[in-house]
């Protein structure tokens, strides 16, 4: 499973960077496929971008809002939500796991061999924090003497942005160079950050701050598609909290908002009591070794410790 | 992975779009007032380029003090031509009307003269000389009234 | 003691997901008939250099 995942990572990295002509034109793509939604965080002012980030343009619409309805057309962000809504009610943050072109990066770099640490759980409500203020409630109301917003998250925190279009174009146009400032290095301090933090604990972006990640948190109850505990197979053997890429202790909260389907606890667990569920049915039951023989065998070895 | 060496060995090639010291890319476009701009029938005259769109914020910024400009430098040898980027032409007319823009705004709905000039990005201006020579190239907003900026147009329209 | 319970995982179909989707859905087509995407498409296909932090 692990295989495929890679796998279908790989794939949406390609369909959401796929415009590799950026080395001739020195410019991002201009065609029709930026109608299409990105599903993961993937900045859309990238060279090789072919698919529009929904929280930058939702940022964009948002910050634009008094002006356009001031002239009669309702650019409020309906087609962004509705389509992030979408997918959210599909998949939720499977999304993360699965199709997010920063998580496949933060999952390399904590291939890098290094002490591994964790996250101290309450960090995990900051994105929540960002969606809410720099994604919404800032772009909306921080306006400038024009009556409209800015791009806060863009502007002042996404690392996406830094590593996918900042750094290339910078590399692409040598006289950006001088136009670069405070704003930069702030954003290059956040990319930095979130870069050596990734060596060092699995998903850091995506466990504390990332925006997108948060929205497709909401549905983490609701969603089609989702991780599946059967308590009465669940031993309570722990091993699914340690293979957890975002610190989910995954059989004391199978419905965890920080869950992003990625099938490595369903992999670790020998009862084969996590399954992966489609709208109530379950879908993965690969034929194991019985149940009721594992776990006399581990009640056998537990009882003779 | 294997598509890497790919990204690598592209860059550094390909023809650059647009030069200084080169001839500016001609274009002919009718702005909002219905007047039409044919770029080489402006020589003798220095000309500003500005590419932008009203949902830029820092294009929006840079607006009145391109407006001051205009109203400083001399008309007959001095055109500032707001080229508005792949926008809505109605958001530009009453963003202009609301913030007393009096320069010429042009719609290039179909990127054709952003494209021509290979814009990085909004907002992007061009400054060309007497001769159609492209001159200066600006990447990112500016403080057009300043007098570093008005003494470089001041040493075009001079030449 | 735990015993093995015998009944079976529930194979229900969960409504929620369904209802969730088609709202948004109908958001998205709202969106859409508002001629929202082509606003997207513009601000998608042109950087605003000082949006992403250059410039």
């Amino acid at each position: 499973m692990d295989f495929i995942r890679t796998w279908v990572q790989a794939l949406f990295f390609i369909f959401t960077n796929g415009y590799w002509n950026f080395p001739v034109t020195k410019g991002i793509y201009q065609g029709p496929l930026k109608i299409v939604c990105s599903p993961g965080l993937t900045c859309y002012s990238c060279p090789a971008a072919t698919t529009y980030c929904p929280l930058g343009s939702l940022q964009q619409l948002l910050s634009g809002i008094r002006m356009s309805i001031e002239n009669g057309q309702f650019f409020v962000g309906f087609y962004v939500v509705g389509t992030m809504g979408v997918i959210g009610g599909f998949v939720g943050r499977m999304v993360c796991g699965w199709a997010c072109p920063f998580g496949l990066f933060q999952e390399l770099l904590h291939k890098i061999p290094s002490p591994k640490f964790g996250i101290w759980p309450p960090l995990r409500y900051i994105k929540y924090g960002l969606l809410l203020f720099m994604v919404i409630i800032l772009p909306l109301f921080a306006l400038d003497e024009f009556g409209s917003g800015s791009t806060w998250f863009c502007k002042y925190l996404c690392p996406v942005g830094t590593l996918e279009a900042g750094l290339p174009m910078l590399f692409l146009q040598p006289e950006l160079r001088t136009s670069i400032g405070l704003l930069f290095f702030n954003k290059l301090f956040f990319l930095l950050l979130f870069i050596i933090w990734a060596v060092l604990a699995s998903r850091p972006f995506c466990r504390t701050a990332c925006p997108l990640g948060a929205f497709y948190a909401l549905f983490s109850r609701i969603k089609l598609v989702k991780l599946r505990l059967d308590p009465a197979k669940c031993t309570d053997c722990k091993v699914c909290h340690n293979v957890c890429p975002m610190g989910v202790r995954f059989n004391e909260s199978p419905d965890d908002m920080e869950c992003i389907s990625c099938l490595a606890c369903s992999k670790a667990c020998k009862f084969n009591a996590i399954t992966l569920e489609i709208g109530g049915l379950s879908i993965t039951s690969q034929p194991r070794p019985s149940v009721c023989q594992l776990k006399n065998l581990t009640q056998a070895t537990d009882t003779s410790n | 992975m294997c598509c890497l060496p790919l990204f690598v060995f592209a860059c550094g090639q390909g023809p650059k779009v647009i030069e200084i010291g080169a001839p500016a890319p001609n274009f002919t476009l009718v702005d909002r007032q219905g007047k039409t701009w044919t770029l080489s029938e402006l020589k003798g005259q220095v000309v500003f380029v500005n590419f932008w769109a009203t949902w830029c914020p820092p294009c929006r910024e840079e607006m009145p003090s391109m407006q001051k400009l205009y109203k400083m430098l001399p008309k007959d040898n001095f055109k500032m031509l707001a080229i508005l980027n792949k926008d809505d032409p109605a958001l530009a007319d009453s963003f202009a009307k609301k913030h007393g823009l009096t320069m010429p705004i042009i719609n290039d709905q179909d990127n054709t003269i952003g494209a021509a000039y290979g814009l990085t990005g909004l907002p992007e201006t061009f400054i060309v000389d007497k001769q159609g020579i492209l001159r200066e190239k600006f990447i990112g907003l500016a403080q057009w009234n300043s007098p570093i900026h008005v003494q470089m147009l001041m040493k075009y329209i001079n030449q | 003691m735990m015993h093995k319970k015998n009944n079976p995982l529930k194979q229900n179909i969960r409504p929620a997901p369904f209802v969730v989707i088609f709202i948004f859905l109908v958001l998205g087509i709202i969106g859409i008939t508002l001629e929202e995407p082509s606003r997207v498409l513009e601000q998608a296909t042109q950087i605003c250099l000082p949006c992403i932090g250059i410039g």
